[in-house]
């Protein structure tokens, strides 16, 4: 099918663009071979798009321009020059350390945490107004710390761990109390040695582990209830 | 700028393209209010800037004047700065828009064409070259002339597409980013450009047009 003049002006953006396929730009190059006007149609704009590409006649600034946009900017500005090797290396190794650092206040936080919880239960008096050796006011509202926030934390953590501590033992004291009445009433004796936790904890299975005199009577099996 | 030899693109110091990790390097130390930085972001993009306002407004006062805004409102919103996008397609859609406001106050654009207001000094061009000779003969210059005086017939937007589009090489999908429209918009103001030049160009062009040697220009 030969192109019409329609057809390549229809076209010509594309062909000029090199947006045409190849069947397409090989018809569009025999039209224009055979047809001037299109062809000086074609070679006209081309020229003039090139010399806006390529012309340059433009005025040039002048080389103050710059500094003087510098000068007028409102934002104050100081002169950095580049830093030298050792500066760098040195901002480095402190960013390095302050990554370090960062993640070292966490850790210690966490390894206080883990100390109070294992910290030794019998306290005296006064150390209830101590936070890590140093005296603290106690007020209604815990132990106050005079250090940093996450000290805060661990001495309300200790607090609690003490108060849970003192619970418990009070719970065992009260415990051992009743299993020394028990053992007394058992014995008709008054039994004055502590008991301990251990002999709390084994308090319900004492009646379940039989007294030599309480062994069954010759004759009936022996019975082990779990 | 083009090598008048073979015609391949050259660039000088001053129009160099900023490469792209150098830029953001400039850019992030501007904002923290370094000079010399800004300094170079300034340099590396102020001719380029300036010639597409200088071709748009064609003032050349005032083109210095928007290219010296559109730089001081670009820095002054630098924090804001998006760094997917090149440093200069933001600094020539804040000069676009600047150009737009110069000229929509001016009722005749064609009047305050300063036509004269380009003198061979001030090009700062040194001739050479003989086809360079050979390209500024009156009929070249002549010619030049016409096309310049047809581009400048063009509407703002057509104007602006025809530059951005020949001058900076840019893509539609580019152009589109600073004039701040689809990339089919602004094939369709390119096609509408290029359908005005032909009408433009056709009525005053002599038929022995295409033996004046341009240099590099009008080879096909």
């Amino acid at each position: 099918m030969l192109m019409t003049c329609r057809n390549v002006r229809q076209l010509h953006d594309a062909f000029v663009d090199g947006e045409l396929s190849a069947s397409l730009t090989a018809e569009v190059h025999a039209h224009l071979l055979q047809c001037p006007e299109c062809q000086h149609e074609i070679e006209m704009l081309r020229a003039a798009t090139d010399v806006i590409a390529q012309d340059h006649a433009e005025p040039i600034l002048d080389s103050g321009f710059a500094s003087r946009v510098i000068a007028q900017m409102p934002k104050p500005i100081t002169v950095i020059e580049d830093a030298p090797e050792e500066v760098v290396e040195h901002n480095r190794r402190s960013r390095f350390i302050r990554i370090f650092a960062k993640g070292a206040v966490p850790a210690a936080a966490a390894a206080l945490f883990l100390g109070v919880l294992i910290w030794p239960t019998f306290e005296h008096a006064d150390t209830q107004s101590r936070v890590l050796g140093t005296s603290v006011a106690v007020d209604a509202f815990g132990v106050k710390s005079v250090l940093s926030p996450s000290l805060d934390a661990v001495a309300d953590t200790k607090q609690a761990a003490t108060s849970l501590n003192r619970l418990l033992q009070i719970s065992v004291n009260k415990a051992g109390q009743q299993v020394r009445d028990d053992l007394a009433a058992k014995a008709g004796e008054t039994r004055t040695d502590d008991v301990g936790l251990v002999d709390v904890l084994m308090q319900p299975f004492n009646g379940m582990i039989e007294s030599p005199d309480d062994q069954a009577a010759p004759g009936e099996p022996e019975i082990v209830r779990f | 700028m083009y090598n008048k030899v073979d015609g391949m693109r050259i660039e000088t110091a001053s129009e160099e393209r900023c490469p792209p990790l150098r830029e953001r390097q400039l850019i992030e130390r501007a904002r923290k209010g370094c000079a010399q930085s800004a300094h170079a972001l300034v340099t590396s993009h102020q001719d380029r800037l300036h010639a597409f306002i200088w071709r748009m407004v064609r003032h050349r006062q005032e083109a210095e004047e928007i290219c010296q805004e559109a730089f001081l409102r670009a820095f002054a919103a630098l924090d804001s700065f998006d760094f997917s996008y090149r440093f200069s397609t933001w600094l020539f859609t804040i000069g676009y828009r600047l150009c737009l406001n110069v000229l929509r106050k001016k009722r005749d654009v064609t009047t305050d064409i300063d036509f004269n207001g380009v003198s061979a000094a001030d090009c700062g061009h040194v001739q050479e070259n003989v086809v360079e000779t050979i390209a500024n003969s009156d009929e070249a210059r002549r010619l030049k002339q016409l096309i310049w005086n047809s581009v400048d017939q063009l509407t703002n937007q057509q104007r602006a597409t025809v530059l951005l589009f020949y001058k900076e090489s840019l893509s539609c999908q580019e152009i589109g980013e600073i004039l701040e429209m689809p990339a089919a918009t602004v094939k369709s103001h390119l096609h509408r450009a290029r359908s005005r030049l032909k009408e433009l160009l056709g009525g005053h062009l002599s038929e022995d047009w295409s033996q004046v040697n341009f240099g590099e220009a009008g080879s096909l």
